[in-house]
């Protein structure tokens, strides 16, 4: 078979272009996302927001409402919830995130272990079903994807400031905790969006590889961003060629993708010096 | 920028931590384009002090007056060099970029920058002498290079008070001299600049004004007139010591882990 029709017969199938339009925006949204995260020290932050969604789905599941919605609700209210423990300071931070995130997480499988068919619906909240992304999904995840991102960059200039130098913000009077708390509502809106393409177990991942490859090869902020991008979209492309082919989940695949184009880039920056 | 007098004026400025006192009825007046040195042993509330004035410490009660003008009327008018330690060094930006956000507050956070703003950066960087590394990543700076980004952020913030933190602590002589010829070069400017320091002989040889702060003022004015043996035995407590040529000596004013003794000419 020609290389050009092994890529992109597999995407005459219009699940299979839908789930390549979802992948790429989820792809770029998370690395743009995932360069605060990676630069802030926010991984295991990030982590937990995913896991943190659980009990949200779960009940939205429960009750027959659209998991997205519970997904939101739930994102926001566990991620401003960090942010005033952390800020509080009577406990340290990594140790709430962590009492936080495994509660949620046990929370939210209790629930939905109640129903009979759990295993199947689990599996999928824990890995995404991108190839199960059908039009309304996919017009959420690119209205959403837009919005976050049309954020970001009308307010590059002030999140730029508060991450690299949270003093120079609070002397310029910037609203430092305003921005902070808007940053962690943004991401966990992305880990929501995120969700139904690798889902809540993975969606750690996308944040957080192509960031971390793209911050090896870049100096400046704004490239990071662009090559993080670049990442993620190829490998959510890539992953999915992956998937079609070898018949394993997708998720996995496009979050295994990134991970061999992180320790490619890391082995020949480590080469080089 | 020039067009009143910045001074700086603080009237009866208290600040605690919790049920310990810092800044005890901290009184003083910096007219516009002077420099001033504070000067005092460790825990003295110098960094307090600083912080104080540009707002990020609450307090407590008293007055903060910049042109006549409380700290929370102004946006940008002062510009603070802290200690070098507190930004994230391996943070993926250059010097220019670094330099740039001095100009963020003028230009406006939406906006990108401007003709006006780009020559303000440029000259920024050619007063520190810095323009051939304009597009180093600041992961790559000798500790030098990384006291003269920071200088010239504060100069392109255009600031008509300059605040600097322990400038001269753990730094080469050529980038102390860059950092007196710019504090001269500001004054010429009508920029007010207030600096705090351990180091007593430059304090009083190269300031306009001296102030011994010890929670309080002990004593604010001509370096001639602070510096006497009395004020900084108050200052100091037990920690100085008078030799018999009239020198001074002060221990304990340094950081703990610096082990030295600072010479007080005559």
């Amino acid at each position: 078979m020609p290389f050009f029709q092994f890529v992109i017969e597999p995407f005459s199938y219009a699940f299979m272009q839908r789930g390549l339009a979802a992948g790429i925006f989820v792809g770029i949204l998370c690395a743009i996302m995932g360069s605060y995260v990676v630069l802030r020290g926010m991984a295991f932050l990030g982590d937990a927001l995913a896991h943190a969604i659980m009990p949200g789905v779960a009940i939205s599941y429960l009750l027959g409402a659209n998991l997205f919605v519970g997904a939101i609700i739930a994102a926001i209210v566990v991620a401003l919830g960090i942010g005033a423990i952390s800020r509080n300071g009577t406990i340290k931070e990594d140790t709430a995130i962590g009492i936080l995130f495994a509660s949620a997480l046990s929370l939210g499988i209790a629930l939905i272990s109640t129903v009979n068919s759990y295993a199947v619906d689990l599996s999928h909240i824990m890995f995404g079903n991108i190839l199960g992304v059908n039009i309304f999904d996919l017009q959420i995840t690119i209205l959403f994807s837009v919005l976050i991102l049309a954020i970001v960059a009308l307010l590059y200039r002030p999140l730029l400031v508060v991450s690299f130098d949270p003093i120079l913000a609070q002397t310029m009077k910037l609203p430092v905790n305003l921005l902070n708390n808007l940053l962690l509502v943004l991401l966990a809106v992305s880990v929501v969006i995120s969700l139904q393409t690798v889902g809540v177990g993975l969606a750690a991942a996308m944040l957080v590889t192509p960031a971390g490859t793209a911050y090896l090869l870049t100096r400046r902020l704004k490239s990071m961003m662009l090559v993080s991008a670049a990442i993620g979209a190829f490998s959510a492309f890539i992953g999915l060629l992956l998937s079609y082919y070898l018949n394993v989940v997708s998720g996995s695949a496009i979050v295994l993708t990134a991970t061999a184009i992180f320790f490619v880039v890391y082995l020949i920056k480590k080469g080089k010096r | 920028m020039n067009q009143q007098p910045h001074h700086l004026m603080l009237k009866n400025v208290c600040l605690a931590y919790g049920t310990r006192q810092v800044l005890k009825d901290i009184t003083f007046f910096v007219e516009n384009g002077k420099s001033l040195a504070i000067v005092g042993p460790n825990g003295a509330g110098k960094s307090t002090l600083f912080k104080a004035i540009v707002g990020l410490e609450p307090i407590d009660s008293g007055q903060i007056l910049i042109h006549d003008q409380p700290i929370h009327a102004h946006k940008d008018c002062v510009a603070y060099v802290p200690q070098k330690e507190e930004v994230d060094w391996k943070f993926p930006v250059t010097v220019r970029d670094v330099i740039m956000m001095g100009r963020y507050n003028s230009r406006g956070w939406f906006m990108p920058p401007g003709k006006a703003d780009n020559m303000i950066v440029e000259r920024s960087m050619d007063e520190l002498n810095i323009s051939k590394i304009a597009n180093v990543s600041i992961n790559e700076l000798s500790g030098g290079q990384q006291q003269r980004v920071f200088l010239a952020r504060a100069i392109a913030q255009e600031p008509h008070i300059l605040l600097m933190d322990e400038p001269f602590t753990g730094i080469d002589s050529p980038t102390q001299e860059a950092t007196f010829d710019l504090i001269a070069r500001l004054q010429a400017r009508q920029v007010t600049v207030v600096i705090s320091t351990h180091d007593l002989n430059l304090a009083s040889t190269r300031f306009d004004q001296a102030l011994l702060l010890n929670r309080s003022v002990v004593s604010h004015g001509d370096p001639a007139t602070v510096f006497t043996p009395a004020n900084l035995a108050s200052a100091f407590g037990n920690s100085f010591l008078v030799m018999e040529n009239g020198t001074v000596l002060v221990d304990e004013c340094c950081p703990a882990d610096e082990e030295h003794t600072h010479i007080l000419p005559k």
